[in-house]
């Protein structure tokens, strides 16, 4: 049992890790993207 | 450019972590269970399908911080640069899956979580220490020549750490168990290997989506500080 305990706590941690990481790439990205958008737009006019 | 960088780097994460989750599901259900005579903790023992392919994705990241370095150092390439730092986050992030993995499954099979006295396990550490350091500090600091060539210069110096790490359970095996694949490798059951493989490709694919990703945001962020300063220069 404790044998199991230490798998799903070492799988959580890692998936966790990715996750997190996903995120806030995704987010990085998409912000920097839409604010290059924005400011591409405005050199244009 | 950006964009269609950005999309294929996302696509292939997003293939990665897809891979990733495969390798999950066959190393939990489809290969067998190492018998108690061989490892004390069977079920732990199943954290190597991921532990490992992380382990390997941190250090193909080092060697990448390193060529990074060094093709900053030389040719001062703009690539160079943005390579050293796509690397030290994928360095980072792959290695903090390895080094927090490692410890439960040793608490699990050992009996200890971290042996001071094994060389494979503190080089390794140290080497995800030098790549958190060098991401977060990077985010602390102007970007300018100087502060380029600082972090370059623990790139370079840190990367002789990979090539004892590699070795060192060859040399000095003292906890951390040796090679199980290539040369002089214990070897493994067949379906465990498969699976094994299946995750390196997994992490390779999430190392390549990594990279790409990290290169369209530091594209994009070089782009933002051109347009603001010539727009600040027209005022």
């Amino acid at each position: 049992m404790g044998d199991m305990v230490n798998l799903v706590v070492a799988y959580t941690v890692m998936i966790g890790l990715l996750a997190a990481w996903s995120w806030m790439l995704g987010k990085r990205l998409l912000e920097l993207l839409s604010r290059l958008e924005v400011i591409e737009g405005n050199e244009d006019e | 450019m950006s964009r269609r960088l950005a999309i294929s780097g996302l696509s292939l994460w997003l293939l990665g972590l897809v891979l990733a989750c495969i390798t999950l599901i066959l190393g939990l259900v489809w290969t067998p269970s190492v018998d108690t005579e061989t490892m004390n903790a069977p079920a732990a023992q199943r954290i190597f399908y991921w532990h490992v392919p992380s382990a390997w994705a941190s250090m193909l990241a080092f060697t990448c911080l390193f060529a990074g370095s060094i093709a900053w150092f030389w040719k001062r390439s703009e690539w160079g640069w943005k390579l050293h730092v796509a690397a030290a986050e994928a360095g980072m992030v792959f290695g903090l899956m390895a080094i927090t993995s490692g410890p439960i499954w040793g608490h699990a099979e050992w009996g200890v979580a971290w042996d001071w006295t094994d060389v494979r396990i503190n080089t390794f550490g140290i080497l995800t220490a030098l790549s958190a350091y060098l991401v977060i500090a990077r985010r602390s600091q102007p970007d300018g020549d100087d502060t380029r060539d600082t972090f370059s210069a623990i790139g370079l110096f840190g990367f002789a750490l990979v090539p004892l790490t590699y070795m060192a359970t060859r040399w000095w095996q003292r906890r951390h168990p040796g090679p199980v694949v290539g040369p002089g490798g214990g070897g493994l059951e067949s379906s465990m290997a498969t699976t094994m493989w299946f995750g390196v490709l997994a992490f390779v694919v999430l190392f390549a989506g990594l990279l790409l990703i990290e290169w369209s945001i530091l594209n994009a962020e070089q782009k933002i500080s051109k347009i603001q300063n010539n727009m600040d220069g027209d005022v």
